[in-house]
């Protein structure tokens, strides 16, 4: 823009030249006006030509009248000599008369000539007498002299005159060429640089449209794959024609990119994504209408015209059928595997957004539960999402308004009969949703770092309460893998033991297996501590999910409590009591005592204890119950135990260590 | 209706000046009208013959004079109209032979005067009288140039119709 900086000051100087030019010419013609007009002035000789005719007919008719003594004659003579007269009165003034003032000697010619006309005039009345003629015409002899003298002088002085004017109108003709050039020059060079100063413009103007589609392009489509963003989405929607009456979003998410893209860096990522990209582009293109773009990260959007949602589902394994294939990238092959989630309306106005949103929603649930799969999106799920979502936003202040309390499930010495230990369950009382299980809102505490806040909470209400209990009941909490990587449990577990007065073996904390499946070492330095505190530790749910028997070595477990799962069928299926005699085998060798969960009937207590398990807790022996009833529930079943005395006893003992 | 407005402006004019043929200098022809006119046959008028055709004014400056004299005299539209001239120009010659040539079409454009007296007097020879042709040039810029001027004769003897 700088470079057109200079075009309004030469625009306004060629202005001022031209308004420059028009004013001189507009005088200089005024100036010619006035030379032409000074130029037609009554010319001075021509008035003179006529007094030396006047003079000399006024001599013929003298003449005449002296040859032939006609009275007509002498009238015509007398007539001329007034005329001649009156010539020479008219010489005294205007234009004549200046030349006159300006000429000494003519001035002088024309004052002996009226001195000669009026010394004849006595004659003139009397031209009876010969004398008087004879007088008159000597007397006019050498006035026809002096009117030629005159005359000249006139004619010279009238021809400078003219010649002066004449110089003067070239002049000013040549200066009215010269500002007419001028004036045609500036204007012929605005006109030039007015063209190149519009070329410029018109160049600007298409850089500036150019630069402007540029950035709309960029503002609508991810510069990595060339794909239409997230932005660009809602904008896609074509006219779908009426076979296809649907209209569907396909989002799909690609599985582990995130390893992938630590693994082989992030270059090798990129050129996955692009590889996906045109994969599914490929799929997705052959219908009209359809467009593929990528929403960000790893994550794509399919919008589709299809005849039903059956087509759509359709497409969508065929996008991850797609991306299985293995991918050739830097001389690699790599496979990798995707997420599908599928939102479909009939109404062609409904939002793209809306409609991305729903996809996303399915697509996340698919994640969650079965990874590589499609997912619909329906109103059941829309309900399953938005309960989490409550849930999780109403689990934030669910600990400090009480709505979340321990239960506890008594834990039975299968040989003996008596309580050994309590288990502490939280549970949860939503105030408009009622009773929430854990099974249901644990997972989202997890997810969303609530669990170590509730986990806290529940140690701490477990040191408390296990007060109220005689002394050889232990309790057990439950431990999340999140509040052992977090790192905070040792602290917490310590502070609650320390705040309750609780000796630490009368803690046991359980812990999944989850904790030992990904890298050990941290879980088993951070159970460590907690042994080292003092407290118990269990392995929970064994026998779920890979139930690596190594876990069962890697750390010193003190109680190793065997999934429900084993018991189901344990009356027809002899299999699930061999694996938990098995268990029991190896964790005598390890010292570790088994809990069997899950212990709902007489016939699997009976079969139990025939397996010499050491404890067991289910609906059968007790079901989770307030610590209250749990009190109750063990002095009916350990009448021999004064639970009071040794609460007291306890009490007495908090009371100091508080002091 | 131009016409009208001429032949009245005639008759109040030939009327006021009734008195002043009483006052002219002598009863002598001073102006003969030939050419394109009614009948054909050459017309002579004495100056209170023209004085009772119409009388005029015109106050100007000239080349010839000092000042801004007046001019007295019959237009020369009315005295055309009068004799019926039907020609393109009127040749003009004065007593000292001097000739000029007028288009009509001056006497419609301008109120040009076929002057008798200057400043109330009738104008002798020597003040270049008794007839002289006076255009209205401080009316009319355009007649400041000398074709006007040449056209503008004195001492005026006679007026053919062409």
């Amino acid at each position: 823009m700088k470079r057109h900086a200079w075009f309004p000051q030469f625009a306004i100087v060629v202005i001022v030249v031209l308004g420059i030019a028009t004013v001189l010419h507009a005088r200089v013609v005024q100036d010619t006006a006035d030379a032409v007009r000074d130029s037609m002035r009554f010319d001075v000789s021509w008035i003179g030509a006529h007094g030396r005719i006047e003079a000399a007919q006024l001599e013929a008719y003298l003449a005449r009248y002296a040859a032939m003594g006609r009275q007509a004659d002498a009238d015509r003579a007398e007539l001329f000599y007034q005329i001649l007269l009156g010539r020479l009165d008219s010489w005294n003034v205007g234009g004549y008369k200046e030349f006159l003032e300006s000429s000494p000697e003519s001035q002088q010619a024309y004052e002996e000539l009226q001195r000669l006309l009026v010394s004849i005039e006595p004659a003139m009345t009397d031209l009876q007498q010969a004398s008087s003629i004879s007088t008159v015409l000597d007397t006019l002899e050498p006035v026809g002299a002096m009117i030629e003298k005159i005359g000249a002088e006139a004619t010279i002085s009238a021809v400078t005159k003219a010649a002066a004017i004449r110089q003067t109108l070239t002049e000013k003709q040549a200066i009215q060429h010269y500002l007419v050039v001028a004036a045609l020059l500036s204007a012929g060079i605005m006109l030039i640089v007015s063209a190149f100063q519009n070329r410029n413009l018109r160049r600007a103007h298409a850089e500036v449209r150019r630069a402007a589609d540029t950035f709309a392009y960029l503002a609508h489509h991810d510069p990595l794959t060339g794909l239409p963003n997230r932005t660009a989405f809602p904008d896609a929607d074509q006219p779908a024609t009426r076979d296809e009456r649907l209209t569907a979003v396909v989002v799909i998410d690609l599985d582990g990119f995130k390893l992938i893209n630590d693994t082989w860096g992030h270059m090798f990522g990129d050129k996955l994504l692009i590889a996906a990209a045109r994969r599914l582009e490929d799929v997705v293109s052959t219908g009209s209408g359809h467009v593929v773009a990528r929403l960000g990260g790893d994550e794509f959007a399919a919008l589709l015209h299809v005849r039903d949602q059956s087509k759509a589902e359709t497409m969508a394994q065929r996008m991850l059928e797609a991306l299985k294939r293995p991918f050739d990238i830097e001389g690699s092959s790599v496979t990798i595997s995707a997420t599908a989630g599928i939102a479909t309306t009939a109404n062609a106005i409904q939002n793209a957004r809306e409609l991305l949103a729903d996809a996303d929603l399915a697509q996340s649930e698919a994640k969650a539960h079965r990874k590589g799969s499609v997912a619909i999106y329906d109103e059941a799920l829309r309900e399953t999402v938005e309960r989490r979502l409550k849930l999780e936003n109403d689990l934030r202040c669910a600990v400090g308004r009480d709505e979340i309390t321990p239960h506890y499930q008594i834990q039975v010495d299968i040989g003996t009969g008596a309580v050994v230990g309590v288990e502490a369950l939280a549970r949860w009382h939503h105030p408009q949703l009622g009773p929430i299980s854990p099974a249901e809102f644990i997972p989202i505490a997890e997810a969303s770092g609530q669990i170590v806040d509730i986990g806290k909470y529940m140690i701490a209400c477990a040191c408390r309460d296990a007060l109220r209990l005689p002394p050889d009941v232990q309790v057990a909490v439950n431990l999340s893998v999140i509040q052992i990587m977090q790192g905070e449990v040792m602290e917490a577990t310590a502070d609650a033991l320390m705040a309750a007065g609780l000796p630490p073996e009368r803690l046991k904390l359980e812990v999944t297996e989850s904790v030992m499946m990904a890298d050990a070492k941290q879980p088993i330095a951070v159970l460590s501590e907690l042994r080292y505190l003092g407290v118990s530790l269990a392995l929970d749910d064994f026998g779920t999910g890979y139930s690596s028997l190594s876990y069962l070595t890697k750390f010193h477990w003190d109680e190793i409590k065997i999934d429900r799962a084993f018991l189901q069928n344990l009356d027809t299926d002899s299999v699930g009591l061999s694996v938990i005699e098995a268990v029991l085998v190896l964790a005598r060798k390890t010292g570790a005592k088994v809990v069997v969960e899950g212990v709902e009937t007489q016939e699997q207590m009976e079969l139990l204890r025939g397996t010499g398990c050491d404890i067991g807790q289910g609906y059968f022996l007790g079901k989770p119950a307030p610590i209250d009833l749990v009190c109750a529930q063990i002095r009916e079943i350990n009448p021999s135990r004064p639970a009071r005395l040794h609460h007291m006893a306890q009490k007495n003992r908090h009371d100091r260590s508080s002091r | 209706m131009k016409n009208l407005v001429l032949q009245l402006s005639i008759v109040l004019l030939t009327t006021a000046s009734i008195p002043s043929v009483a006052l002219a200098q002598s009863d002598a022809v001073i102006l003969t009208i030939d050419g394109k006119i009614d009948g054909g046959v050459p017309l002579d008028f004495t100056a209170s013959q023209l004085e009772a055709i119409g009388s005029a004014q015109i106050a100007t400056a000239t080349p010839w004079h000092d000042g801004t004299p007046v001019f007295e005299g019959v237009p020369m539209a009315m005295l055309l109209a009068h004799v019926g001239a039907d020609g393109e120009e009127a040749d003009v010659l004065a007593l000292n032979n001097y000739r000029t040539t007028i288009p009509l079409e001056d006497f419609s454009a301008y109120p040009v005067l076929l002057a008798l007296k200057q400043d109330g007097e009738y104008m002798s020879v020597r003040n270049k009288g008794p007839l002289f042709i006076i255009y209205p040039f401080d009316d009319f810029d355009e007649l400041q140039t000398d074709l006007y001027h040449a056209r503008s004769a004195w001492q005026v003897r006679s007026i053919t119709i062409k």
